[in-house]
């Protein structure tokens, strides 16, 4: 009796702690914050610090080496260990610095850090006197762990065309304050190193299309215990009545992200997970216009929509839209040609189906395997080379395996 | 031996019938975890938890392990709420309830008229909800597991009482429930 009683206690305990608590993104407090008063660094100064560095201190969150890359007024290292570091930046006096968090990619730690460089920085292939001198702390900023980066060379490919595609708009497994498929995460994934993302998107029950990887609703993934069953039970409003994300947001809808998309973000390409054949001629019209107001504000960017089975090669090929609408077929090649496909998407655990893939990229289309997670496969599949971009939870890991190849 | 134990079985005096036993208990369900709720629909009037019922079906009562079914139904809670927000569209009434029925196989262990059960198997997860006017029912299956345990008292004629105190596990809904009941076990049904 007493061993019942105290495994009830223990399944109780255990029932009650909510293990998937958020882990916000620390914040340099007011204080300590050096860039308050600094001088914008232009972009174009910035990429110039792009390249390979290496760790000639503080190698144990890094790594031996780190690919360095910019994007708007940000820097992001990313490392071999799976950490990522993104810095807002700035001149102060003759110095330019660096302040933002770090991360680990695969767990549940990160903090503040900091860097600095003379102003008149220039990485440039053969110049090795370039070096990066920083701290990394815990999330208050505090007792920080000094590091050093010594420029090594520029990127092998300095294109940025290699698509690093994030998974759900941003995976959250380690506890961002984002949920995945939700407006706010969606560029924080380019922070993180991704060109790219995937989103997953379903219909409610009267024909919006929504932002939702699963079939039901749970609160697993919703805050909302009276929102169960299919998602296509609800329509939009009741659900924007009855749950949120678990991060407090309302569900979007695919027209919301488009907005952040171009609004917010500088991806090139953007890629709509289809979940169900019937979804597929609602979201035609929304693709095409969105490609049109990108074209309009100048932007570069593909959106292709997810062709996951025959019927919804059938539903594609059914709308007259499909002509001015890409996509991107998981099937086989054949299906890719018979789909009119711009891009081929296999699952990478098929392997790497090289001669299919040299075809494929003969034709002037894009072949993108999903999703790559581990360096000990995301490496091999660089390797081989006959790819065009890679669908992944941890963009860093991708970015870092990419770039640092010599 | 081998043919005294061949007449036993076979001796339509001394083989025992196929028993089962039928137990039906009511019960008050409080729910430990904090319900889920949106902050869209967290202002209103939020009940958490309420009656549970039970019906099992098991083997003998004499038996020290016996295994057996479980169903019933359980409220889970229940929400009311006048002007919840919903980003996009607007305020709404809200009126939502939601209720489970489990189907579970149990295992119990009992002696000295104390019994142990441990129950795995799925709750089907019932909400019906009302914004905008408009009715939704909607249902879906999530795993539970349960433990319980509780005393036996015989009332005489095969008849038994047993006081119960549950505790229940709904998986994907994060729910946590202790459960008082009172379980009325009927004398045993000869197959």
């Amino acid at each position: 009796m007493k061993v019942l009683i105290i495994i009830v206690l223990c399944m109780t305990f255990c029932s009650c702690v909510d293990n998937n608590l958020p882990l916000p993104i620390p914040e340099w407090s007011e204080n300590v914050d050096k860039l308050k008063n600094a001088v914008p660094i232009p972009e174009v100064l910035l990429h110039k610090l792009e390249g390979v560095y290496r760790v000639e201190q503080g190698k144990g969150l890094f790594g031996d080496q780190v690919v360095l890359r910019q994007f708007a007024h940000k820097i992001t290292l990313a490392c071999q260990t799976g950490t990522y570091f993104v810095f807002e930046s700035g001149f102060v006096d003759s110095l330019a610095i660096f302040q933002g968090y770090w991360r680990f990619d695969l767990g549940t730690q990160t903090g503040l850090a900091e860097l600095k460089v003379k102003k008149d920085f220039n990485a440039q292939t053969g110049d090795t006197s370039l070096v990066l001198s920083g701290s990394y702390y815990g999330n208050k900023g505090i007792n920080g762990t000094p590091f050093e980066l010594k420029f090594i060379r520029k990127f092998k490919d300095t294109s940025n065309t290699f698509l690093i595609l994030d998974h759900h708009g941003g995976r959250n497994e380690y506890g961002l304050p984002y949920s995945e498929n939700s407006l706010g995460i969606i560029p924080i994934a380019e922070e993180i190193g991704a060109n790219g993302i995937e989103l997953d998107v379903r219909l409610t029950k009267d024909n919006v299309p929504i932002l939702f990887h699963d079939d039901n609703l749970s609160t697993n993934l919703v805050n909302g215990e009276f929102a169960i069953g299919p998602v296509n039970n609800y329509t939009l409003a009741q659900l924007r009545a009855l749950c949120t994300l678990k991060d407090g947001s309302p569900i979007p809808t695919l027209q919301e992200a488009f907005d952040v998309i171009l609004s917010k973000t500088s991806y090139q390409s953007l890629w709509l997970d289809i979940k169900t054949p019937e979804t597929v001629s609602y979201v035609l019209p929304l693709q095409i216009a969105f490609l049109k107001q990108a074209k309009l504000s100048g932007r570069a960017i593909e959106c292709w929509v997810g062709l996951t089975s025959d019927e919804h090669i059938t539903n594609y090929l059914a709308d007259s839209l499909h002509t001015q609408a890409p996509s991107i077929c998981e099937l086989d090649p054949p299906d890719v040609e018979r789909a009119g496909s711009v891009a081929w998407g296999p699952r990478w655990t098929e392997g790497s189906l090289t001669n299919e893939a040299i075809q494929i990229r003969t034709e002037g289309k894009r072949v993108i395997y999903w999703t790559l997670d581990k360096a000990e496969f995301i490496v091999p599949f660089i390797n081989h080379g006959n790819l065009d971009g890679i669908l992944t939870d941890h963009p860093a890991l991708v970015s870092y395996n990419y770039y640092s190849r010599n | 031996m081998g043919s005294l134990v061949f007449a036993q079985t076979k001796d339509p005096f001394l083989a025992k019938p196929f028993e089962i036993y039928i137990d039906g208990g009511i019960g008050y369900a409080k729910n430990i975890s904090p319900g889920i709720v949106s902050s869209a629909s967290g202002g209103g009037d939020y009940t958490n938890g309420g009656i549970s019922t039970l019906v099992r079906v098991r083997g003998s009562r004499n038996r020290f392990i016996t295994v057996g079914l479980e169903s019933g139904w359980q409220y889970i809670s229940h929400l009311e709420q006048r002007n919840a927000s919903a980003t996009g569209f607007g305020n709404t009434d809200i009126t939502a309830s939601l209720s489970g029925i489990p189907i579970m196989g149990v295992i119990t262990i009992q002696d000295y008229h104390i019994e142990l059960h441990g129950s795995v198997g799925f709750y089907d997860l019932i909400s019906h909800s009302t914004t905008f006017n408009t009715s939704v029912t909607s249902n879906t299956f999530d795993m539970a597991f349960t433990l319980a345990a509780g005393y036996q008292i015989p009332i005489g004629n095969n008849y038994i009482l047993v006081p119960e105190f549950r505790w229940t596990r709904i998986n994907d809904l994060q729910k946590s429930f202790l459960t008082l009941a009172l379980r009325l076990g009927f004398p045993p049904l000869a197959l």
